[in-house]
């Protein structure tokens, strides 16, 4: 918790708002993670590119305010986007990305997050586990709402 | 508060999500290409990975075209802006932020003013057509039977066929209406083409605006798709060799010293502003006209290919190796070009401009700043007709042998070493290790750089000593380039804004965005919905909204689309849908009620068989 005082010698009490950044998402990504998400949970960096300047269309960031719906949103949507692979033989949904996260004190973690599992519904109860973990969250909770996401 | 941009800032703080290029500079930045993995790799005769061929395609695309009359003009009416500015407030004395306000009728601020007014008009029409290029040239262009090697084509052969192979390829006899080389470079291009991420970029691209505010990247694809689209079905020299049809692009738009003349004739700003925009609807026009006349299309795609062929046509940006005033001599060669349906008054007048314009970007000013002005104009017209691979930063060190060697590290590894003069000191201890591709002479360097300038250039392949000599003169540190651009361009930026110029020149460029989004909204005009909600929904999303927001779809219409780029046979395209886990009649009637509800036709259907327009 930090605590500043503000001009008028009013003392202000707030916190850092828990959220995970993560890069190289396209235009749909983005359309999906609207669909799934409240707009207020979500914001996008669509990085536009500058007058004057010309190169690849570019990826967009995007941030995800870590409440337990919207991380329950965000498991639905890692679930979805994959398409299983074959792995000797058998089908293998993987999830890859590397993230920032930002904790309540303002500490910033970057991580790569991997997982792996062997159909979409459990791909979006692994994503949904870690991530209610890494902010502790209901982790119940969070399931139920990512179940509801279908 | 609007800034000025960033062609007169310079190259922007490298984005590493993304490729891009600096239409000033033509320095280009490819986010994917790791120096440190792949120089050992060229070196031992190898080539670039093959998942970094895109965004070169792009990028090599927009340096292809930019290395052209009109590129060189807006570069040059950049380079003149901030060196006016420069002299007047360079020295300190009168710099701009000393004081709030500075008075707009001063002739170098209004000099100044224009430059960027002309600039900024003329590169935000132009960018949907460079960008839709640059796209075109990703994912759809295919190298054919012309006689003219497409520079991209050119380039990829070089940086992306392994040394051994190319000798084999250029060695082995032709054995049909297409030589070995095409036939290779076909190869890559439909093994990349296919691969996943190149159907995530192609997708991604159908679900970007359709208006231009945001870079104009669809309406500048569908409008280049649809400029090819129109010569192929006129010309059977169009149909079978689409890096062709580039390159006639680029020649009727980059080398027109028609709009050149246009960029910079002389009047008020509203004459100005009326005068580009005007002029390039004309020549829009004019193509639209050419494009349906059979005869006269195949008429100038020969007599383009047969200049090109045999005039070998010059690079336009050489700059003098002997540091003189002149004008640099190849821009004399402008004289050789035989501009494509401009009338030889139009041309004369282009090419007059153009030269009066690099007189005065060339010739050293009387004034004490007048060297360090002339060295920059000199430094970038040099590097402009380089292709930048890529930066690595390094670690330096000395080591005394036999001869004292300077070494290039990254995470202790050596990457590069070179011999280095014991009089010389080393200042600083890092900084980074430049890959260039001089296209001139179809040769490799590095330029061992630090902050504040180069320490070495070395070539990996044979080069002739007059390029040598050139580049050894150059300074090729980016931080350097950047802190030069960022200095020239804080002054033409305060002083503007200072002046209230800036919002002036905004407002024009608002004006012409409209323009240019009725411009290329004609060339959709086949291909646009019928329904006025549709067409709105595409000026957000594209195609998104329009294929019912629905992912496997919009990869169906970008696996197809890259299918049918290669190839109409319907198999084809079902097979590489398939592999997706698409299945093609069921995408096929799905496309078909789109077109029923929209007006779309998203997919063509002919007696040969199936192609599309997206």
């Amino acid at each position: 918790m930090l605590t500043r005082l503000i001009p008028k010698g009013i003392l202000l009490e707030f916190q850092m708002s828990e959220s995970l950044t993560f890069g190289g998402l396209t235009r749909i990504d983005c359309k999906e993670l609207e669909e799934l998400m409240d707009s207020k949970d979500l914001t996008f960096d669509k990085r536009a590119v500058r007058p004057g300047e010309f190169g690849e269309l570019g990826t967009i960031v995007a941030t995800v305010f870590a409440t337990k719906l919207a991380i329950a949103a965000l498991a639905a949507w890692a679930s979805r986007r994959q398409k299983p692979i074959d792995v000797a033989g058998k089908k293998r949904y993987v999830f890859r990305q590397s993230v920032k996260m930002t904790k309540k004190d303002g500490t910033m973690v970057e991580k790569e997050l991997y997982f792996e599992a062997d159909s979409e519904s459990s791909l979006k109860e692994g994503v949904a586990t870690q991530l209610a973990n890494a902010f502790d969250l209901d982790v119940a909770e969070v399931l139920k709402l990512a179940k509801g996401k279908e | 508060m609007s800034r000025i941009p960033a062609s007169l800032r310079g190259p922007t703080p490298p984005q590493k999500e993304r490729s891009w290029i600096d239409p000033l500079s033509n320095l280009m930045f490819l986010h994917q290409v790791d120096i440190a993995k792949s120089l050992p790799e060229i070196q031992q005769g190898g080539a670039l990975p093959l998942d970094t061929l895109q965004s070169f395609l792009h990028e090599v695309t927009h340096q292809w075209w930019f290395d052209s009359p009109v590129g060189v003009c807006l570069a040059l009416l950049a380079l003149r802006a901030r060196h006016r500015a420069f002299l007047k407030f360079g020295d300190g004395a009168n710099a701009p932020h000393k004081s709030d306000r500075v008075d707009s009728s001063d002739p170098f601020i209004q000099a100044t003013f224009e430059d960027v007014l002309r600039l900024r008009l003329a590169t935000e029409l132009l960018r949907p057509l460079a960008e839709g290029a640059a796209l075109f040239s990703e994912f759809d262009a295919w190298p054919g039977d012309s006689q003219v090697i497409a520079s991209p084509m050119a380039h990829m052969s070089r940086l992306f066929i392994p040394a051994d192979l190319l000798l084999s390829t250029l060695q082995a006899p032709q054995t049909g209406p297409v030589d070995p080389l095409s036939l290779l470079q076909e190869k890559i291009l439909r093994g990349v083409r296919l691969s996943p991420p190149v159907v995530e970029r192609k997708a991604n691209l159908l679900c970007s605006p359709l208006e231009v505010g945001e870079g104009g990247y669809l309406a500048g694809y569908l409008a280049v798709k649809k400029m090819v689209g129109l010569g192929r079905a006129h010309s059977k020299r169009a149909w079978h060799d689409t890096f062709f049809c580039l390159t006639f692009l680029r020649a009727f738009f980059y080398e027109d010293l028609g709009l050149v003349a246009a960029i910079l004739s002389p009047g008020t700003p509203e004459q100005i502003a009326e005068g580009i925009v005007g002029y390039f609807d004309a020549r829009c026009a004019q193509l639209g006209v050419l494009s349906q006349d059979e005869n006269e299309l195949d008429g100038v795609l020969a007599r383009l290919e047969a200049e090109m062929v045999n005039l070998s046509r010059p690079p336009v940006n050489q700059p003098p190796t002997d540091g003189s005033d002149e004008v640099p001599i190849s821009f004399a060669e402008l004289d050789r070009f035989t501009p494509i349906l401009t009338g030889p008054e139009i041309a004369q007048n282009g090419r007059r401009l153009l030269r009066e314009l690099t007189r005065t970007v060339m010739q050293r000013p009387t004034h004490i700043l007048g060297p360090y002005v002339q060295r920059t104009a000199h430094n970038l017209l040099a590097r402009r007709l380089l292709i930048s691979l890529g930066s690595q930063p390094v670690e330096y060190a000395l080591v005394d042998g036999k001869e004292r060697r300077l070494v290039a590290q990254h995470e202790g590894r050596q990457l590069w070493s070179v011999a280095f003069s014991r009089e010389m000191a080393l200042r600083e201890p890092s900084g980074a290790l430049e890959l260039y591709y001089d296209p001139t002479c179809q040769a490799l360097f590095v330029a061992l750089t630090t902050e504040s300038g180069t320490l070495a250039v070395e070539w990996l392949t044979e080069a002739p000593p007059d390029r040598q000599a050139l580049m050894a003169e150059v300074d090729f540190s980016r931080s350097l380039i950047d802190a030069e651009s960022q200095l020239l361009s804080v002054i033409v930026d305060d002083a503007l804004e200072k002046a209230s110029l800036d919002e002036v020149v905004n407002n024009y460029v608002a004006k012409v965005n409209r323009a240019s989004n009725d411009q290329y909204s004609r060339w959709l005009s086949t291909h646009r919905p019928r329904h006025e909600s549709c067409k709105l929904a595409m000026e957000g999303d594209g195609f998104w909204s329009l294929l019912g927001g629905r992912r496997d779809r919009i990869e169906a219409l970008a696996t197809m689309s890259l299918v049918a780029s290669a190839t109409v046979r319907e198999v084809d395209v079902a097979n590489a849908l398939a592999r997706r886990g698409i299945d093609w009649e069921t995408t096929a009637a799905t496309f078909d009620q789109i077109k029923e509800r929209s007006g779309y036709r998203l997919l063509i259907r002919t007696q040969l068989g199936v192609t599309s327009n997206v």
